[in-house]
């Protein structure tokens, strides 16, 4: 696990900057094969370019442990 | 123009089948609003936009109430009631009330001169505002901001587009293509900024101008807000009808009251509101054919596609073009026309297309995207378009078919491209060497030898078979010394333009050349690049070393490795007030702190900066250290003063960019204590003056330096260490360390470059200086100052309860 938000974003993806795999920023699937898909979270954007967290997402990724 | 087209058709099937009344809330008839652009830059007039003219509602029986709003519809007695007491029993209803602007809620909104961009009353508006006024504002980049702009521009204001994003029109294109549209737009005369978000328009009763978040302010005669549409829904909603983003229907475009129908940029489909024409009208057709009770037909999702309608820039998109992991894509880029085509395959489909410069072949892609059409069998050229039969692999050599005859090919010898041309034609040439030898393309550091390759290969066709290039990544096929040539052969400026002029593969590069790339151009042109930091790797951009558990570590600046105690004691209370978990004392000759929070960073330069201890760039591909001795001034066997020498390296030297991290040495006698001789650039003093050595290795390689010349003084050490670091930074690949290069390019030809030609170490040593004057700053006290600030603080802090 590496801090991806920290990497470098190209296009659609972000390169991990600890071990440079590369993530899909709209679904988070890794391109490696073999590595396991970061955890998403829905968002929205609203009028005023606010982003929305889907709260629901944050809570699952809370409780198996994964954020 | 969406109820116009189901009226028409339901004319044309059953005329007879209902009693026509509408509503319009505008004071006139149905007219194609797809042509205000047209009508607001002059190239149009409205009456030729006019749809249906009043006989036409007269001769099909139709009662219209102009300018007339529906004020509330009553679903038990199915009545519609209208201003002025106005009412309309009905059995049918259909609801096309169309969208309106989003205003952004900010101070002095409601200003007068601050105008949306949505019906012909705006474009009037508008009009009258260009005759007498002459700055305008359009607050939103997207298809209908830049359409008033063009259009206003047209009609001789001053106008600036100001979006909130990086790259124009985003949600249509992706980033290549949105630069390629500024420049267009641009060149149109009108200003485009990016990235500001406004906070309030100021003025007294009248605009004044615009005033965005970070502080700064344009002046403004009038503002046209276009940051979007939002579906029109209050007079469903407040007939209790279900509604969502829009008035939701089903595929028969029904409401959930039945006898209640909705279509146009007011309805809602399978969670999609519709904007384009093709959708909308597709929706009055189904509407049409359910009030006659033809239930076959129905709505299904559609492919949305984009459209500029702006005279002289043509782009495209349309499906999804986001990049996916099952997903390829083709980019085609043809610097000389201006053009950008990507295509975006999932499988064997067709999902999404970006096309610019060239929309020729939209329909087909759109067709393909829409059937979704089998493409294994075409793949390889489709990109080139429908009446492409045969495929064509990309041409290899185009990128230097492109360049002038005056282009420099080899700058260490100025051999321009006609110069070579013409040897190869006239002297019969069929190689490398018999270039080399007869015009010294190449001959120096050779950095160009690819493209003299490409030049052969353009003159002589396929009988001449070049060395492979190693690709710098495998979003070109041009290797790193191409690039590098090309820039100044170019005059490339930026990341995008260079993507765009060498035909990049990807659409917005890889982790790998973008950091490259970035470098290239900020040691080709100094002073004049934007430093991109979305091109750096985090180290760089946030001016510390990210450790493995996400904390970074703080390594200030030693000069030649000499501190004091009032350096130390400010280092042991960063240590303590920040909770610092280690500090250890680096190969280098250096002080680390590790583990150091993110957003403590500033506070701790802060702190570090109050007693003159400056960023010592450990994190970076860059100056890091001079190691030294003691010296002659403590040592008995010291034969210089090292300490001094090194200091003074550290001081003039830091700063700077390098293809990769520059580590140095000063040793006060060949006993070399200082170990200068597996340095990156190494000096040894000896009784007659100092040697410079370089080109040594301890890492996975392990290499002693070689001897590179020998100097009498402190200044000419200076001189040369400094011209052999610019010829690196000038000649060296992207992570290519100065052992490496030397092997490349031959210790032979640096020494020529560097010791014996001393006007050409002069130069060197000239423009290190110049460039200097740029990159010697202290990021970490332009951070202090606030510079940067977001990378160093959360977007938001998340609580945690209010997610239980």
């Amino acid at each position: 696990m590496g801090p991806i938000s920290q990497g470098i974003v190209h296009g659609d993806k972000v390169t991990c900057p600890l071990h440079n795999l590369v993530i899909n920023l709209t679904d988070g699937t890794a391109s490696d094969d073999g590595c396991t898909p970061v955890c998403t979270i829905s968002v929205q954007v609203g009028e005023g370019g606010e982003v929305l967290l889907n709260t629901e997402d944050i809570r699952a990724m809370q409780e198996s442990g994964t954020g | 123009m969406a109820p116009s087209r189901a009226l028409e058709k339901l004319n044309e099937t059953d005329p007879d089948a209902y009693n026509v009344t509408i509503f319009n809330a505008e004071p006139r008839v149905s007219y194609n609003r797809v042509m205000l652009s047209p009508v607001l830059s002059g190239e149009e007039e409205f009456e030729k936009t006019i749809i249906h003219g009043d006989d036409w509602y007269f001769k099909h029986d139709f009662i219209l109430y102009r300018g007339c709003p529906v004020t509330e519809i009553d679903r038990e007695a199915k009545i519609v009631k209208a201003i002025n007491g106005i009412a309309e029993p009905y059995d049918r209803l259909l609801i096309a009330t169309g969208s309106s602007p989003v205003i952004l809620d900010v101070p002095g909104h409601d200003k007068e001169g601050v105008l949306s961009y949505r019906d012909l009353d705006d474009v009037k508006a508008m009009l009258a505002a260009a005759e007498t006024r002459r700055q305008a504002v359009v607050i939103g980049g997207g298809l209908l901001g830049l359409e008033a702009a063009a259009g206003l521009r047209n009609r001789g204001m001053e106008v600036t587009v100001v979006h909130r994003n990086p790259t124009l029109m985003d949600r249509q294109l992706d980033e290549t293509a949105g630069h390629l549209l500024q420049r267009a737009i641009e060149s149109l005369g009108i200003r485009v900024l990016t990235g500001r978000h406004t906070k309030a328009i100021t003025g007294d009763e009248h605009v004044k101008g615009v005033l965005f978040k970070d502080g700064s302010s344009i002046q403004a005669d009038i503002v046209i807000m276009a940051v979007g549409i939002r579906p029109s829904v209050w007079l469903a909603e407040n007939a209790g009808l279900h509604t969502d983003r829009g008035i939701v229907v089903d595929k028969h475009m029904r409401t959930s009251d039945p006898d209640i129908l909705a279509i146009g940029e007011c309805a809602e489909f399978d969670g999609e509101v519709y904007g384009l024409l093709a959708p909308l009208y597709e929706m009055a057709n189904v509407a049409a054919a359910t009030l006659l009770g033809n239930e076959e037909r129905h709505f299904e999702k559609r492919i949305t596609a984009a459209q500029l309608k702006v005279t002289g820039i043509d782009l495209y998109s349309a499906g999804d073009f986001a990049d996916g992991d099952n997903r390829e894509e083709i980019v085609l880029r043809d610097p000389n026309q201006g053009v950008y085509k990507r295509l975006v395959i999932e499988g064997n489909h067709l999902v999404g297309t970006v096309l610019y410069g060239d929309t020729s072949s939209m329909g087909w892609y759109f067709q393909m995207i829409k059937d979704r059409t089998d493409i294994s069998g075409i793949r390889d050229y489709m990109i080139f378009g429908p009446g492409y039969a045969e495929g064509a692999a990309r041409d290899p050599t185009a990128a230097v078919a492109s360049l002038p005859d005056d282009a420099d090919i080899c700058g260490c010898n100025g051999v321009s491209k006609g110069l070579i041309k013409q040897a190869i034609d006239e002297k019969n040439l069929t190689t490398l060497e018999g270039v080399r030898a007869c015009t010294k393309a190449s001959a120096s550091c050779g950095t160009c030898t690819g493209l003299v390759e490409q030049l052969l290969l353009l003159r002589l066709g396929d009988s001449y078979q070049p060395a492979e290039v190693k690709p710098l990544c495998g979003c070109t096929d041009l290797g790193h010394s191409d690039v590098r040539r090309l820039i100044s052969a170019r005059n490339i400026m930026t990341i995008p333009d260079l993507m765009q002029k060498l035909e990049w593969k990807s659409s917005g590069g890889c982790a790998k050349c973008r950091p490259a790339l970035n470098y290239y151009l900020l040691a080709s042109w100094p002073g004049e690049y934007v430093d991109d930091n979305q091109s750096r790797f985090i180290n760089e951009r946030i001016h510390a070393n990210i450790q493995k558990d996400g904390t970074y570590s703080v390594v200030p600046r030693m000069w030649g490795g000499v501190t004091s105690s009032g350096e130390l004691r400010a280092i042991a209370d960063v240590v303590d007030k920040f909770n610092i978990p280690t500090v250890k004392v680096t190969g280098g000759q250096r002080v680390d702190m590790l583990g150091v929070k993110k957003e403590d960073l500033p506070a701790v330069w802060a702190d570090l900066n109050k007693v003159g201890l400056v960023s010592g760039h450990a994190y970076g591909k860059a100056i890091r250290t001079v190691k030294t001795c003691v010296g002659k001034e403590w040592c008995r066997f010291g034969t210089q003063d090292s300490t001094k020498l090194g200091i003074r390296l550290e001081k003039f030297l830091w700063g700077s960019w390098t293809p990769a991290k520059v580590k140095m040495a000063v040793s006060g006698c060949p006993r070399n204590c200082a170990e200068a001789t597996c340095k990156d650039v190494g000096v040894v003093c000896v009784e007659s003056g100092y040697d410079i050595h370089f080109a040594g290795a301890a890492g996975m390689d392990v290499r002693e330096t070689q001897l590179l010349g020998h100097v009498d003084n402190d200044d000419d050490a200076i001189e040369m260490v400094a011209a052999v670091i610019q010829l690196y930074r000038e000649q060296g690949h992207y992570l290519e360390r100065i052992y490496k290069w030397a092997k490349r390019i031959g210790v032979d030809s640096i020494q020529d470059a560097v010791v014996d030609d001393a006007a050409n170490r002069k130069a060197l040593y000239a423009r290190f200086a110049h460039s200097q004057e740029y990159y010697q700053i202290d990021p970490w006290e332009e951070r202090v100052k606030g510079h940067d600030r977001h990378e160093f603080a959360p977007l938001k802090e998340l609580e945690t309860p209010e997610l239980a």
